[in-house]
């Protein structure tokens, strides 16, 4: 291996990233409705049934509770993909809401924080309150 | 004699045949892309040549000293060196079932796993930590036979050559002899796949015949479509994350453990093993799905 092999090699990455990105663009993130999450969640989780859940105004972040045990999960956009955490006690290490942004800090090496925009106060407050028990 | 590298030769037919799976999937749709995925794949094919070369002189030191043991010495000939192919990838099929089943080395493979898609970009997305894991042992049977360290370099480097075709989706099967004796597409898409039928499967190199053999062999099928990633999937496209995020969920562990023997089984215990048993092992969410699917349908 040297020097030149190494220059080539970066040059080779730039240039596949790039085809890919004129083939295909840049992903734009979006989780669809509640119903929708339930069934990608329920293929991860064998019986998960999607119960009440809120999606954020930017259609990229997202809580979703099991209607069998109240159980949160945070999902989130990533790519043309998506990240889902279940929001145990020992995962959330702190919950806020400001105005209609509600903050979570995880216990995440790639996700320590997500923000999600809610359609109202009441809302935010809401969800600050029933997360704040997993982060006691 | 001089042993070529195969993974340097074959560099320039990785690049081209990306490319044309970059156009079979934009213009057939078979195979999906995304650009910030693609990027951290390469770069993690960048960086792990880059480390690979920085601490191979552990595995060459390695090698030495217990090919000082070996039983015969054994020189280069046809015959050899393919009996040297074969029994490399049955020493890569029990590193590569280790690597899944033990939480030390799956601290570094697992970086091979973290991407959400499956096309040949993957199989660039190579771990950079290899030398912070005993990985190098399941190598030593082939030195103690007497199994010189060039041809061992050589037959490893051509079994990692052959892996990187069957990271695609474009191809759907071969076949059926084919399929019954190859590693192919089909199989490796189990491989990296996160549905629960389809965990601690398929970890051959390039005969899936060890995986039948061993019993670890689960066929694809077209009504449980591969969902690939890992359980708990990375929110970074950020290659040092992608690098170290097994490592400090290890270190955070072994940091937090209460006893020795709490140490020792997050280091030789299955991914998701803890003392209390509060999380998730692959075993544990694969009893989960079958009981749920027997739950469904008892008359099954």
């Amino acid at each position: 291996m040297n020097l030149l092999y190494l220059a080539g090699s970066l040059i080779g990455v730039a240039m596949i990233v790039g085809l890919n990105l004129l083939l295909f663009g840049r992903a734009k993130p979006a989780l669809g409705s509640i119903q929708s999450l339930g069934v990608r969640i329920a293929a991860d989780i064998p019986g998960f049934r999607a119960g009440s859940g809120v999606v954020g105004n930017d259609g990229a972040t997202a809580l979703v509770t099991d209607d069998a045990d109240s159980t949160v999960f945070l999902v989130k956009a990533f790519g043309d993909r998506l990240v889902m955490r279940r929001l145990s006690r020992g995962v959330v290490r702190g919950v806020s809401a400001n105005g209609l942004m509600l903050s979570l800090r995880l216990k995440d090496f790639t996700l320590p924080k997500a923000r999600i925009a809610l359609e109202s106060e009441a809302a935010a407050r809401d969800w600050e309150a029933r997360l704040k028990r997993l982060a006691a | 004699m001089h042993w070529p590298t195969p993974t340097e030769l074959a560099t320039p037919a990785f690049i081209v045949l990306v490319i044309v799976e970059m156009l079979v999937a934009r213009y057939l749709h078979r195979g999906e892309y995304e650009a910030r995925d693609t990027a951290t794949s390469l770069m993690m094919g960048f960086g792990s040549a880059i480390t690979g070369a920085l601490f191979a002189f552990i595995f060459i030191a390695f090698a030495g000293f217990v090919w000082k043991f070996r039983l015969i010495t054994i020189g280069w000939s046809w015959a050899a060196l393919v009996v040297c192919f074969v029994l490399d990838d049955l020493a890569y099929y029990w590193w590569h079932r280790a690597s899944h089943r033990v939480r030390w080395l799956w601290a570094d493979h697992v970086q091979h796993h973290s991407s959400q898609h499956y096309n040949l970009s993957t199989a660039l997305r190579q771990p950079w930590t290899g030398f912070l894991t005993p990985g190098l042992v399941f190598r030593a049977p082939l030195f103690l036979i007497g199994f010189p360290l060039p041809m061992v370099v050589f037959v490893h480097g051509v079994n990692l050559v052959y892996q990187f075709w069957i990271h695609t989706e474009a191809i759907d099967r071969f076949p059926r002899w084919f399929e019954t004796v190859m590693n192919t597409p089909s199989h490796h898409r189990v491989h990296h796949a996160v549905n629960a039928r389809y965990l601690d499967a398929n970890y051959a190199g390039v005969f899936i015949i060890w995986d039948r053999m061993f019993g670890s062999f689960v066929a694809e099928t077209k009504d449980d479509p591969p969902r690939y990633g890992i359980v708990g999937n990375l929110a970074s496209y950020n290659p040092l994350k992608v690098v170290l995020h097994g490592w400090v969920s290890l270190a955070g562990d072994l940091a937090s453990a209460r006893s020795p023997r709490d140490a020792a089984l997050y280091l030789f215990a299955p991914p998701g093993w803890s003392p209390d048993g509060s999380r998730d092992t692959s075993d544990k969410i694969k009893a989960r799905w079958a009981a749920f699917r027997t739950a469904q349908s008892p008359a099954e």
